[in-house]
């Protein structure tokens, strides 16, 4: 079932689990990793695994992720990808 | 009202096609974007995808029929009561008049004769008369070294399932055929000081404000801007003349699942830095989702191949089809040496020139 995105915590979680899973693919432990972080910063994905996330919030939460919109202040985080698909959703 | 779906062009030289397998059928409903078919010429195989949604109203061509490019090989409609257009129209009588049998096709190729070399003794150009032209002109076969398919070989003794081949598969088979078989290749390989381009990307970045690590695209820029410079270095050889090639296409190794796509940035050099980053980024998650068109994998001239992501520390990449340079980027060691090859066409390049150019790529200096 596709994550609502009206309730930012429920949102937060699949996206948690998703650079968790990706993270562990590349041998990097990052259940510590706090929302707030910069993902990149933590080293826990490369170039395609960032990639691969953008591509699984497109289809997890059916909305197309803008070139333009691929920065470290729009989905940097946890917690920017969260507040980034709820004014997505409240765009459309 | 029904649309015509045409037969591709899928190489400058091959005005016909032939068609390896047809996927739906008449009633099937499809999307813009589903493939149709697939279809090959003796340099390349393509799959030929709906470019609207509708219903399947008629499949013209049947499987291992040689088709012009251009000519119609599926009508789709709204519904499946929308009439069929007069699938005899003249130019359709046209290239069912000329396309060749099997048997014929495989002897034109044989002799490196097309189509219109040779007149039909009857409605369909057979065996018989290219037989007949062949011997009447002379010819013999062109050398064995211009065909990239693989020789029909005889079964192993241990038992076991033939398998066919897919697209994919086939793209990579001759590619490496290509590459053995009409590239003389060489390789050279430099180790480079890795810390200076990571700053380098880790920099513009910063500046730059993206989400994803520029290394790789800063890194394929630079060689774009290069060989810009140096219009050898997109260059190939086309008997013994060299054929230069008037743009700067970057193709970028992508691997995506099981699948080696050469996504390819077409006119790289006349992009600005971030255009050519923001293009390249596109054409990655475009190969990672599987939904890459045919043109944006077809026409590189030159290429770049990173294997640094499984910590690869070397690698010699395989020449794309008619490219002289392709360029291997690897891991650093533990000691922060990284190591830039090329592997190189050695009938179009030098192994100086090639050097160069990788020495130049070495330093991140010009990066903006």
């Amino acid at each position: 079932m596709t994550p609502g995105v009206s309730d930012l915590t429920e949102v937060k979680r699949p996206i948690r689990e998703k650079v968790i899973a990706l993270a562990a693919r590349q041998n990097v432990d990052v259940r510590a990793l706090h929302d707030s972080d910069v993902i990149l910063e933590s080293g826990a994905l490369d170039s395609v695994a960032l990639l691969e996330l953008i591509m699984w919030i497109e289809l997890t939460f059916d909305v197309t992720i803008r070139q333009t919109d691929l920065t470290v202040e729009k989905l940097g985080s946890i917690d920017a990808i969260a507040v980034y698909l709820l004014s997505r959703t409240a765009d459309s | 009202m029904a649309i015509p779906l045409h037969t591709p062009r899928v190489n400058n030289n091959d005005d016909t096609v032939r068609v390896l397998r047809v996927l739906v059928q008449r009633g099937d409903a499809v999307r813009a974007g589903d493939i149709i078919a697939e279809v090959e010429t003796e340099k390349a195989s393509v799959t030929v995808q709906a470019e609207h949604s509708g219903v399947v109203l008629a499949v013209l061509p049947q499987v291992q029929d040689v088709i012009a490019v251009g000519s119609v090989i599926v009508w789709l409609g709204v519904t499946i009561e929308d009439p069929v257009p007069d699938v005899a129209a003249p130019d359709d009588r046209l290239v069912g008049t000329m396309a060749p049998t099997v048997k014929a096709a495989q002897l034109l190729e044989r002799y490196g004769l097309s189509v219109v070399d040779v007149p039909a003794s009857a409605g369909r150009l057979s065996a018989s008369d290219v037989e007949a032209y062949v011997d009447g002109q002379g010819l013999v076969p062109i050398a064995a070294a211009s065909s990239w398919v693989a020789p029909e070989g005889a079964p192993p003794m241990t038992p076991g399932t033939r398998q066919a081949l897919t697209p994919d598969e086939r793209g990579m088979l001759r590619t490496v055929l290509w590459h053995r078989q009409e590239a003389v290749p060489a390789y050279v390989e430099l180790q480079y000081e890795a810390a200076n381009w990571d700053r380098a990307a880790a920099d513009y970045q910063r500046r730059q404000g993206l989400l994803i690590n520029p290394l790789l695209a800063l890194m394929a820029y630079r060689l774009t801007r290069i060989a810009a410079a140096n219009p050898r270095l997109t260059s190939t050889l086309i008997g013994e003349e060299r054929w230069v090639y008037g743009a700067v296409n970057l193709g970028f190794a992508v691997q995506s699942d099981t699948t080696l796509y050469l996504a390819v940035v077409a006119d790289a050099a006349a992009l600005t830095c971030a255009q050519f980053i923001a293009r390249l980024t596109t054409l990655q998650r475009q190969a990672l989702a599987h939904q890459l068109r045919r043109c944006d994998t077809t026409g590189a001239t030159i290429a770049f191949s990173s294997m640094a992501r499984w910590q690869v520390t070397r690698h010699i990449p395989v020449l794309p089809p008619q490219t002289a340079l392709i360029v291997a980027h690897a891991a650093p060691t533990a000691d922060g040496r990284g190591t830039l090859g090329a592997t190189y066409d050695h009938r179009v390049l030098t192994g100086s020139e090639a050097l160069a150019a990788i020495t130049a790529l070495s330093r991140p200096e010009d990066q903006p």
